[in-house]
């Protein structure tokens, strides 16, 4: 076997798929309608919002971060757009929508990124703050009540399908939510991997301290972390209206730890300066699966709690197996 | 010569109402080696960082290259060709050894896109005129110590550095790597790079710089050719006083006279091996090796770190040290080699560092008597002669010196039987440290069995009665010095086998 290749089958990513594949199979053998299209395509639309968020989250966690808040950021974005577009611009354009969810959930993110990134608070306070900060101000200024005049093409997009097949039990449908997931996935690991600010996050996120020394402005780059998390948050919160044809303010809030989760399980250390766009894709699917799946396979939903709890657990045992046995090795 | 790289006119800052440098001067020229020397918190840091754009100067002006700068960022710094190399390094443990060395190259550019070939083409040749060989791809955080200073130096010279400032480059290397790092020096001396050393060790300085340059209190005290100085004197200019260096009395042990401590056949698997050693009362016994022989984890075995196996005898009795509770029990202390992660509670008070190992003393019943806590802390602090603010700042407020006192007077708060200190003085100024090689021998001369681990082979030699030299986890030697030279050890422990 060649370098390449050992680097490859060692790396944390090939573990995940070696695990994805292996659970895929067995779903598979209990029950075949898990191999179906229909379930396919089914699982790929479920992996969307958790999906562009965990791209968002892992920034942060990369910088040796974390933020509780982006949950409340889209929401406030949601309920922010669908209500007031829906009331004044009820024809607006979908593309119009999301870029307006993320500039309001840009706002939001930069008012995390003063105190995490400009005055040094830890970020697991301050988001934890922010989360009420912005949840309460969502429903007293916004309104606590469930919108269901939303723009036009919000409702559009919930119908639009990038592949529809011929299945068995009707049509099986591969929303184009999978598209956007996609584009933004490889963006966000271009930006990571090939740009100066994504490695210059890795550098924050390793030492901060060595960061300021080769001359890197840590302020800003921390602050842009938090202020991209907001914007994808922004942005989900408007896709997750449209898929839900209505806005609640209540929902997603609680939904913060599953999306982490995800991001955890994928690779990122805590502390920071590790993890890469694929793991956390692959977290995501594994997440998704199990979610998905356990109802295929006719188990009792309130495992999937238990069973996502063992998961992270697990995972992150792994992980810190792996890790020093690598540390062994060298 | 022609006009100096770096020059320094006038420079002070302040920090709140502290003169933390007062009308430096300071200049350097290319191809020269510059030492800088001076007690903990004398100002060396600080002119570092001015230099290098971290702090910006109160006054004075700053001419590098030809150009002027009041007040120089740290990026201004680097692309004028000032690299540091600081005592931690300053790599970035999570990245690959080529990005950490291509990383100012790929930081200050103009292109805002990383390319990954051109950055291993930049960390190959740095690492090519440096002469040694890294895994480019590997982590760092897999590195040795040595590597990661390897690749902090290398880092320096991708990006065309034209002044490197190492600060304390020697404390994490054994001693063939320093002789390493001396001809790595010496050619970038060769290539026309300027550099300053801030260090600790004089015989150190004396090999590899030919300038030396001495702060006390903020302001220099002395600026000359290295060929007037000896070890004496540099000590005198940097405390203002003489800095006496007298050895510890030599031991006759009379005959049966039990030993403090006993090892009989003491292994611990793949770090040391049948170590055999006695400890008689009086006695300072030094145990030295270079870096990986074991030295470390035997004196924490002693302390109940690591599974051992073998007798140990305390005061004749068979002892089993399994834990640090249990060496806490046995009255043994250990004042480890790294005291802000091993030593210290750097953000607790003082008096609580000082009442950490003997909290219970202090304890009455399940209350703690904080009164009690700190004026036993103030005792301490005026029996060594720690120099503090007030005995409730944090433990990070203190220089080296005065933090390694903090640590050893825990120790002796809880009336150790047998103290154990691994390198005492890493970090020391000279001044500090004849005071607390002071404090060891007085405890030595009254009956703690004393235990010194260390690679400076002019402190052992000095402080010990005994020295005992451990290579690849034996003891293969004992001596002292009346036996052998500092020197003649110094060759014996880098000897090949």
């Amino acid at each position: 076997m060649n370098s390449t290749m050992k680097k490859i089958v060692k790396s944390n990513e090939f573990f995940m798929f070696a695990i994805i594949l292996v659970m895929f199979c067995i779903f598979g053998i209990i029950n075949p309608a898990f191999f179906s299209v229909a379930n396919l395509f089914d699982l790929s639309r479920s992996m969307v919002e958790t999906g562009i968020l965990a791209l968002g989250v892992q920034v942060v966690m990369i910088s040796g971060g974390i933020d509780l808040s982006f949950m409340a950021i889209a929401v406030f974005a949601m309920h922010t757009v669908s209500k007031y577009m829906g009331m004044y611009w009820n024809d607006a354009p979908f593309i119009l929508l999301v870029l307006m969810g993320a500039v309001i959930g840009l706002v939001l993110g930069l008012f995390n990124s003063l105190f995490i990134a400009k005055f040094k608070l830890p970020p697991f306070i301050v988001t934890l703050g922010t989360t009420n900060i912005f949840k309460g101000l969502c429903l007293v200024f916004i309104g606590s009540r469930q919108i269901n005049n939303i723009p036009a093409s919000m409702i559009d997009f919930s119908k639009t399908n990038l592949i529809s097949v011929q299945a068995e039990q009707g049509m099986a449908n591969l929303h184009i939510g999978v598209l956007i997931l996609v584009v933004l996935a490889l963006l966000t690991s271009y930006m990571l991997n090939k740009t100066r600010l994504g490695r210059s996050i890795y550098c924050v996120g390793g030492s901060e301290a060595s960061a300021q020394r080769v001359g890197l402005n840590t302020v800003a780059i921390l602050a842009f972390c938090y202020a991209f998390l907001g914007a994808i948050a922004g942005m989900t919160g408007v896709m997750h209206a449209s898929f839900q044809r209505m806005s609640n303010p209540f929902d997603m809030i609680g939904g913060e730890l599953t999306v982490i989760a995800a991001v955890t399980i994928g690779g990122p250390r805590v502390g920071g300066g590790y993890g890469s766009t694929a793991g956390t894709m692959l977290g995501v699917l594994l997440l998704t699966m199990i979610n998905n799946s356990l109802v295929m396979l006719k188990i009792p939903t309130f495992w999937q709690l238990a069973v996502t709890g063992m998961i992270i657990i697990l995972g992150t045992i792994m992980q810190i197996y792996r890790y020093k046995r690598s540390l062994k090795n060298a | 010569m022609g006009a100096p790289f770096l020059e320094i006119r006038n420079c002070s800052i302040n920090f709140g109402g502290v003169k933390a440098l007062q009308n430096v001067d300071f200049s350097i020229e290319a191809g020269q080696a510059y030492c800088l020397m001076g007690e903990n918190g004398s100002g060396k840091s600080t002119l570092i960082k001015i230099i290098s754009g971290v702090y910006t100067a109160t006054s004075g002006e700053m001419i590098l290259d030809g150009k002027h700068y009041t007040n120089i960022t740290p990026k201004q710094a680097i692309e004028a060709g000032v690299q540091v190399i600081y005592q931690d390094f300053s790599v970035f443990p999570n990245l690959t050894v080529a990005e950490n060395i291509a990383i100012s190259g790929i930081m200050s550019g103009k292109k805002k896109t990383v390319d990954r070939k051109k950055m291993r083409e930049v960390a190959a040749e740095a690492l090519a005129r440096i002469n040694v060989d890294l895994p480019l791809d590997k982590r760092v955080e897999e590195l040795p110590v040595a590597g990661k200073q390897l690749v902090a130096i290398a880092r320096g010279i991708a990006q065309d550095a034209k002044l490197i400032i190492m600060d304390e480059p020697t404390t994490a290397l054994t001693h063939k790597e320093i002789l390493a790092l001396y001809e790595i020096i010496d050619n970038l001396k060769k290539k026309g790079i300027a550099l300053i050393f801030v260090s600790h060790k004089l015989e150190e300085v004396m090999q590899i710089s030919e300038r030396i340059a001495i702060l006390r209190n903020g302001q220099k005290v002395l600026d000359d050719s290295i060929e007037n100085f000896d070890v004496n004197s540099v000590a005198y200019y940097m405390t203002g006083r003489e800095v006496p260096d007298v050895p510890y009395e030599l031991v006759e042990v009379p005959e049966g006279t039990a030993p403090i401590l006993e090892l009989e056949g003491l292994t611990m698997k793949d770090k040391f091996e049948d170590i055999t050693l006695s400890l008689y009362p009086k006695e300072v016994l030094g145990i030295t090796g270079q870096l990986g022989c074991g030295r470390t984890e035997l004196a924490q075995a002693l302390f109940g770190i690591g599974e051992y196996t073998g007798t140990v005898k305390l005061n004749g009795e068979v002892v089993e040290i399994k834990t640090v509770q249990d060496a806490l029990r046995l009255k043994i202390g250990y004042v480890p080699e790294d005291r802000l992660s091993e030593g210290l509670f750097l953000t607790r008070s003082l008096s609580d560092n000082l009442a950490a190992a003997s909290i219970d003393d202090l304890a009455d019943g399940i209350r703690l008597d904080y009164k009690k806590v700190e004026d036993t802390g103030r005792q301490w602090v005026e029996d060594l002669k720690i120099v503090i603010g007030d005995i409730l700042d944090p433990a990070s407020s203190l220089s080296g010196g005065n933090q390694q006192r903090i640590v050893l007077a825990k120790w002796l708060a809880t009336n150790p039987r047998l103290l154990i200190l691994n390198c005492p003085t890493v970090g020391v100024d000279v001044g500090s440290k004849s005071q607390i090689h002071e404090i060891v021998k007085d405890l030595a001369r009254k009956g703690i069995g004393v235990i010194v681990i260390s690679d400076d082979i002019g402190e052992v030699m000095s402080l010990c009665s005994r020295v005992l030299v451990m290579k690849k986890g034996r003891i293969v030697r004992q001596t002292n010095r009346t036996e052998m030279t500092v020197s003649q050890l110094e060759d014996y422990l880098t000897k090949e086998e």
